[in-house]
């Protein structure tokens, strides 16, 4: 049954990754389309550079980062036993922004003007990522209740985002115009060495994930049953911190804090594969976070609205819709 | 094979922050057999067996299996010789009974009982008569299921000793003579130490070997 289920989702991924290179803002024939993606030498020189320097390392941007805030949002869930629970959660998407928002706004203006004008926007939220994480790390160490890390998450996010409002007031229109651009959210800027440092970033992840994964299901059962059923509960909590972290740092460096695709899509899974079980959710959860990412993107660019409005537009009722079930849906209206 | 030797509560002390709530409290637990802890709500009866599982730090005293001092052991180690069922009723929407059964066979102590993982969950399964409710969802079923779940999930850890929180709180008089039925047929049949808390002093007198009382941080045998 789940390998049927797994077939589907494998199905909608590559149909999706066909609509992505298919289809733009510039519309190319099928013909054109292939013979562009065949690199064919009677090939257009423009469609060889739509199709090979924007939407296929564009394409493989979102696949990545849609994987990885998925699989970090699935990981929060299960840490904090939270519904609600997603990568932002941690404070560690406000601190990748509050990163941006410095450079941007601060002695980095001129930076972000020049060619490395991403470099430095993606290294400047890494390291308010990593910041946020250390001290939640810190944190972690010496508290062992969930809502309170959680609490103190959150309380870093409102924190931040005080200090990104002031800087906020202060910035000139130039400034401000970076910053909120990088916010709304999109895959456009991922070129081969960003999908490169995305990627790398999963791989590791997911080796770490391979190791703490028949954990995990215990984790949902709280601390106190899984250090009796034999979990290194302090240990455990710290790989899921770092894989989740690293995630959603990373992703959030280089497309803007995506919203909507971790929270949701760990929901999505588990509806879809009937199942909490991480071993049974680990791939169906990538590929859907996958296709979601694709499938925002693809209406982001054929609508020219930004990413995060179109995640959290569509997103938002979708999830709504399938938690509450059809018929309960019906019912409210 | 189980290695029957004695759980050793010995003078432990214990609390939070400047409040003590165990203070030098000692207790003996055999194999096969069951000891209960009595005492007045507040006494400190789910703390000592926090102690024990290791979730809560003792500062003085030992906690002995035979010879072997528990503290220093790794929760895997630890959880070969200590399996636990706390009051925390914990449903998971998406869990199947089964798959909580199934989540104790984590620690590989189940090797010992020469079956395969398979058999050795649904033995016991069978053991706690969850056959029929095995494909169920965890946030469907009845507290008294709930709790055979969580039961069947700690004897599926092939533990040496149960540590019961009030195992029989929430439940109506038959399943609660039914729920110590099986705890007894566990202690004699696998050799399984039993030591439970309860606010039920019948049922104690009926089922328990042995009972201590616990007041002021201190267990008193009865």
């Amino acid at each position: 049954m789940a390998s049927v289920r797994n077939l589907w989702l494998w199905l909608t991924f590559v149909a999706l990754l066909a609509l992505e290179i298919a289809f733009g803002s510039v519309s190319i024939a099928s013909t054109e389309l292939m013979s562009a993606l065949l690199r064919s030498p009677h090939a257009d020189a423009g469609h060889l550079t739509i199709i090979w320097d924007s939407r296929i390392p564009r394409t493989i941007a979102a696949c990545l980062t849609g994987a990885s805030l998925a699989w970090s949002g699935m990981l929060m869930q299960t840490l904090f036993r939270n519904p609600l629970a997603g990568p932002s959660m941690l404070g560690i998407t406000s601190g990748a922004s509050l990163g941006v928002a410095l450079m941007a706004m601060g002695s980095g203006a001129a930076l972000i003007a020049s060619d490395w004008g991403i470099a430095t926007l993606a290294s400047a939220a890494f390291a308010g990522a990593f910041l946020s994480l250390g001290l939640v790390l810190l944190v972690a160490r010496r508290i062992s209740d969930q809502a309170t890390l959680l609490i103190f998450g959150i309380m870093l996010s409102f924190f931040t985002s005080a200090i990104v409002d002031a800087l906020q007031s202060a910035a000139s229109n130039e400034a401000l115009r970076s910053y909120i651009n990088w916010g709304l959210g999109s895959f456009a800027n991922c070129d081969f060495r960003e999908n490169m440092v995305i990627a790398t970033a999963l791989c590791l992840s997911l080796f770490i994930t391979m190791r703490i994964l028949p954990r995990l299901n215990l984790m949902l059962l709280g601390d106190q049953y899984a250090l009796t059923m034999g979990v290194n509960v302090g240990q455990t909590r710290r790989s899921m911190i770092v894989i989740a972290g690293l995630l959603a740092g990373v992703s959030t460096a280089f497309c803007g804090p995506i919203a909507f695709i971790g929270l949701a899509v760990p929901h999505l899974s588990r509806k879809w594969m009937g199942s909490a079980d991480h071993r049974q959710n680990l791939l169906p959860n990538l590929l859907i976070g996958a296709c979601v990412a694709m499938l925002c993107d693809l209406i982001s660019r054929l609508t020219t609205l930004p990413l995060n409005t179109i995640a959290s537009a569509l997103g938002a009722p979708f999830v709504i819709v399938l938690l509450l079930g059809p018929k309960t849906f019906k019912s409210l209206l | 094979m189980k290695r029957h030797e004695s759980l050793h509560i010995e003078n432990i002390t214990a609390g939070f922050g400047e409040n003590l709530i165990l203070r030098g409290a000692s207790l003996i637990a055999e194999p096969g057999r069951i000891t209960a802890i009595q005492g007045r709500n507040g006494s400190g009866k789910s703390t000592l067996l926090r102690c024990i599982a290791g979730i809560i730090p003792i500062r003085s005293g030992r906690i002995l299996h035979g010879q072997q001092d528990l503290s220093p052991l790794k929760p895997l180690q630890r959880s070969a010789i200590l399996g636990a069922v706390w009051t925390e009723r914990t449903r998971i929407a998406g869990m199947t009974v089964r798959q909580l059964v199934e989540m104790g066979a984590f620690n590989g102590a189940w090797v010992k009982t020469g079956l395969t993982r398979k058999e050795h969950v649904d033995k016991t399964v069978e053991l706690l008569q969850l056959q029929s409710i095995a494909h169920q969802s965890s946030a469907e079923i009845s507290d008294g299921q709930l709790q055979r779940t969580m039961l069947a999930r700690a004897i599926a850890q092939c533990a040496e000793f149960l540590l019961l929180d009030e195992p029989t709180t929430y439940l109506d008089y038959v399943a609660k003579e039914e729920l110590m039925q099986t705890l007894k047929q566990l202690a004699e049949k696998a050799g399984t130490g039993i030591l439970l808390t309860s606010h039920d002093p019948a049922l104690l007198q009926t089922f328990a070997h042995r009972t201590y009382e616990l007041a002021e941080g201190i267990a008193t045998e009865l």
